[in-house]
């Protein structure tokens, strides 16, 4: 016999071997059991998803004598007539072939004729948005007025397509993609069946590469299969699917992030002498990128979408990288992508693009190692490269000299108080202070102070127990600062978002913005502002950003007061102007 | 103008004590409902009459005269003979395409002389026929209307609980809500919704991962839900639902362009509500649909001008990058959540 491709040989003939659409096998057995069938179904989802494979389990249920629970016995006459294709009562149409009114009117005609040896007739429309707008108002008569002992199944990849009379002729029913965990155990348990051995990662890769289709999945499985002799490794995977693979993206990533143009080069020649395709190697970095980027933010989409557990070495490179970087580097690929659709040498541009992301940033990289979120400041296009450079620096900077001054303060104790309440469950969120102080007014806190009896009139009044022992202390147009006077009632209000939406509404009624509330404790706050006074003041020295306006407009009070403001905190100093 | 306005009980209770009238219009959109005067209608024949004492023309497709004749024709074997006339054109104002000519005199003269042992149904799916026509005056003169009316939206709840609790089933709160949102809170797709939903909850318990899985979104659900995901710095659920759109063969631009008018009609809504502008106004001024005015006006004030401002720029370059560079339009879409979620760059 010849070969039979594998999504062929391991087609379900079960509702039970379909995998990841639990739902909708589960309903389709429920209607067959109770006999509440529709006359006519719309299946659709993306391809390689069951449908059609849905579609003649359907038809094999709803005839077969020994149905039970729902699930045909595919042992009957009647089942393998249908499965091998045979039976004259279950009908498939590809609509993309037969599209026209003629096809369907003939559907019709001979609908009206009870089947033969099943009990049911069952037409199985494929791709059935590839009807004519004049085969659809055909069809729709047919649905209309259904012969009885018919049933249509409409099986389609683009549901938009279909008109919504039809629509709402049919019972619908979405397939969903299959996530890459329900292929992997669909391709695990066959190749188990066949007896082949499989390295777990290079099972993955085929999963991941499939993007939701079965079919595509087998479909890779089966050309792997065909020159790896009874074992399936990553090797033979990447060799099929032209990915580079885990390690070698890694290692050519570090290398550009670390600046080294000359290794970048190297890993560069050998990932070509491999064979790869220079479009395909472009597409897997920017991807890298991407995923990079989604990583620092989203960890459990990568975690999903990626199936593998994700490598040390892409973990280490998602800190290390400043999320500008690699959005300059994205732009610099895509210039790359485009020229290389018109040029003959390739690996010039590829060679020229290595020197590009290693070498272009030397300039722009300092040389310490920042947390990702201060390292990624501002600074997307090229031209603020330099003024995002001082800013890393002036950042590092200050942070050293937060360290000296903790060293050297003239009282441990508030400074003990200060370190230890930061390893507390909730942090106070710092990066979101930054921004507030950094254009805070005297104007914008009044008005929040204004309007802030009003807020807590609004609230419950166990809200109002909590939040009575908060006031504002800062704030910019967008944003407050919040201050607690007890450490337990700012946990405490930090972990309720409800309270937190509800303040949110409540300001945003009374002063028409929604604002961005902070929270920190009042022990903390003069603390904070001090570190934010020393960064800020190192910041003018460098000749950067405008003067700051924290709580008390620094500047403008005189220099004894501040001296006094900066030691005690404003909320021991009161200022009186005369 | 109306001689009688009756609803779906009335005539149904009409037609069990005999009294059926000749002559109905039934006036409305609500497929649910529709159906149930169909088969309200039906229960006049006996099965065996179906044959022979039943018909339908579409008249955009069938002539009127012909029609007519049938009905004028006496009942075989039975008393009642059932005539349907659907998508009656020349007495609406929607301009639907039609085949044929009609020639509406015959239908003038059937109306005012219709033959006593036919029932003659019209169904008009419209909100409103056509005033100015002659013929759409004679038929609200004439034939009783059968009102089937879009169900209201703050009729929608209370009608599905009521509808629920006939068949016996239970749903919860969370389902039932989503159940509302994916079907438009349209009554009679919820009622589609429903079939499934009492086949597969054999405990006639109905559950959020039931309605999840077998009620689909619509693409304007999809995209409102993107847009609140955007808003939210939601990047996981914003990324997660955007690769379905495009698995589902949606158009990167589409989406795009959808999202860009969304976030559009949002600053609107904010501005103008700032000048001291009602709901009523917005809808006059900016022309659109109410309901549409109505949910913006519910997500604006959540967000700031900044962010929305943010959203609308950023995404009005994506539709520039996508009609002119090569760059892959999905890659356009995450990097913009990506830059837009990012908290630093605020």
């Amino acid at each position: 016999m010849s070969y039979q491709a594998l999504y062929r040989v391991w087609r379900p003939q079960r509702f039970a071997d379909i995998v990841g659409q639990e739902m909708i096998t589960r309903t389709l057995k429920n209607a067959i059991v109770t006999g509440q069938t529709s006359h006519a179904y719309l299946f659709a989802g993306p391809r390689g998803t069951g449908k059609t494979s849905a579609a003649k389990i359907f038809a094999k249920a709803i005839n077969c004598p020994n149905q039970k629970d729902g699930e045909p016995c595919n042992e009957c006459a009647i089942c393998k007539a249908i499965t091998a294709g045979t039976l004259n009562d279950v009908i498939e149409i590809d609509a993309a072939s037969n599209n026209g009114v003629e096809e369907i009117r003939n559907i019709r005609d001979k609908a009206k004729y009870a089947p033969t040896e099943a009990t049911y007739k069952i037409y199985i429309i494929d791709e059935v948005h590839m009807l004519s707008t004049g085969a659809f108002n055909a069809l729709l008569k047919t649905l209309e007025e259904p012969p009885a002992n018919v049933v249509f199944i409409l099986a389609t990849t683009e549901p938009y397509k279909i008109p919504a009379t039809i629509i709402s002729r049919t019972q619908r029913f979405d397939f969903k993609r299959i996530t890459p965990q329900d292929s992997y155990q669909r391709m695990a348990y066959i190749l188990k069946e066949k007896g082949i051995d499989f390295d777990q990662e290079a099972l993955k890769m085929v999963a991941k590469a499939s993007e939701g289709g079965m079919r595509d999945a087998l479909s890779i499985l089966d050309q792997v299969l065909s020159f790896s002799d009874n074992k399936l490794t990553m090797t033979n995977v990447l060799d099929v699917t032209g990915d580079l693979s885990q390690t070698q993206i890694d290692t050519l990533m570090g290398t550009i992030q670390a600046n080294d143009t000359a290794q970048a080069l190297t890993q560069l020649h050998q990932i070509l002498a491999d064979g790869k395709d220079e479009q395909r190697l472009l597409e897997d970095l920017i991807d890298y990128c991407r995923n990079l980027l989604v990583y620092q933010q989203a960890p459990q989409v990568i975690a999903e979408t990626e199936l593998t557990n994700v490598s040390d070495g892409f973990k280490k490179l998602s800190q290390t990288f400043p999320a500008a970087r690699l959005y300059r580097m994205i732009d610099i690929l895509d210039d790359v992508q485009q020229q290389l659709r018109f040029t003959n040498h390739p690996d010039i541009y590829l060679e020229v693009l290595m020197i590009k992301l290693s070498a272009a940033q030397n300039s722009t990289e300092s040389k310490v190692h920042l947390d990702s979120t201060t390292a990624a400041e501002p600074a997307a296009a090229a031209p603020d490269a330099m003024v995002s450079k001082l800013e890393d620096q002036v950042k590092a900077l200050s942070q050293q000299v937060q360290q000296l001054s903790k060293g050297t303060s003239s009282k441990p104790k508030r400074q003990n108080r200060a370190t230890t309440s930061t390893p507390h469950k909730v942090k106070v969120n710092k990066a979101a202070i930054y921004p507030i102080l950094d254009s805070a007014t005297r104007q914008a806190l009044n008005r929040f102070k204004e309007v802030w009896p009003d807020l807590m009139n609004m609230l419950s009044i166990t809200k109002r127990a909590v939040m009575n022992v908060s006031r504002p202390v800062a704030a910019n147009e967008h944003g407050v600062i919040v201050a607690f006077d007890y450490q337990l009632f700012f946990e405490r209000v930090m972990n309720d978002q409800d309270l937190l939406d509800e303040l949110k509404a409540g300001l945003n009624k009374l002063l028409g913005d929604p604002p961005e509330i902070v929270l920190v404790p009042h022990e903390d706050w003069p603390v904070i502002r001090k570190e934010y006074l020393q960064t800020d003041r190192l910041k003018s020295a460098n000749g950067q950003s405008g003067a700051p306006a924290a709580e008390n407009e620094a500047e403008k009070v005189p220099k004894g007061t501040k001296k006094a403001l900066e030691l005690f905190g404003k909320d021991i100093v009161e200022v009186h102007e005369d | 103008m109306a001689s009688t306005m009756i609803k779906v009980d009335a005539l149904n209770k009409q037609i069990k004590q005999h009294q059926a009238g000749s002559l109905y219009l039934v006036l409305g959109t609500e497929d649910h409902l529709i159906n149930q005067v169909v088969s309200a209608f039906h229960g006049v024949l006996r099965p065996e009459e179906r044959s022979m004492n039943f018909a339908q023309y579409d008249l955009t497709n069938d002539s009127l005269g012909s029609a007519i004749d049938d009905a004028s024709s006496v009942p075989f074997f039975g008393d009642h003979r059932l005539v349907f006339l659907t998508r009656p054109f020349f007495a609406m104002s929607e301009n639907i395409k039609a085949t044929v000519e009609q020639d509406v005199s015959i239908l003038e003269r059937y109306l005012k002389k219709p033959t006593p042992s036919t029932i003659l149904v019209i169904f008009a799916h419209t909100h409103k026929l056509d005033g100015r026509k002659k013929i759409a005056k004679l038929l609200m003169k004439h034939a009783q209307v059968v009102d089937v009316q879009k169900i209201e939206a703050r009729q929608v709840e209370s009608t599905l609980d009521n509808y629920l609790s006939q068949h016996g089933f239970q749903i919860n709160a969370e389902a039932r809500t989503l159940l509302l949102q994916r079907s438009d809170g349209d009554f009679s797709n919820i009622i589609d919704n429903l079939e499934k939903l009492f086949i597969t909850a054999s405990d006639k318990q109905i559950t959020l991962p039931m309605v999840e899985d077998l009620v689909a979104p619509t693409l304007e659900n999809n995209i409102f839900d993107l847009v609140d995901y955007v808003l939210h710095k939601n990047v996981t659920q914003a990324l997660e639902l955007y690769h379905d759109l495009l698995l589902n063969k949606e158009e990167p631009i589409k989406i795009n362009s959808i999202l860009l008018t969304q976030f559009r009609l949002l600053m609107q809504v904010k501005i103008l509500t700032k000048k001291g502008l009602t709901q009523g106004d917005l809808t006059q001024v900016l022309k659109v649909h109410p309901y549409r005015i109505k949910l913006a006006l519910q997500t604006a004030r959540h967000f700031s001008m900044k962010d929305l401002k943010r959203a609308f720029l950023g995404l009005e370059e994506n539709d520039y990058k996508m009609k002119s560079a090569q760059i892959d339009k999905q890659l356009l879409f995450e990097l913009f959540m990506l830059k837009f979620a990012d908290p630093v760059k605020q």
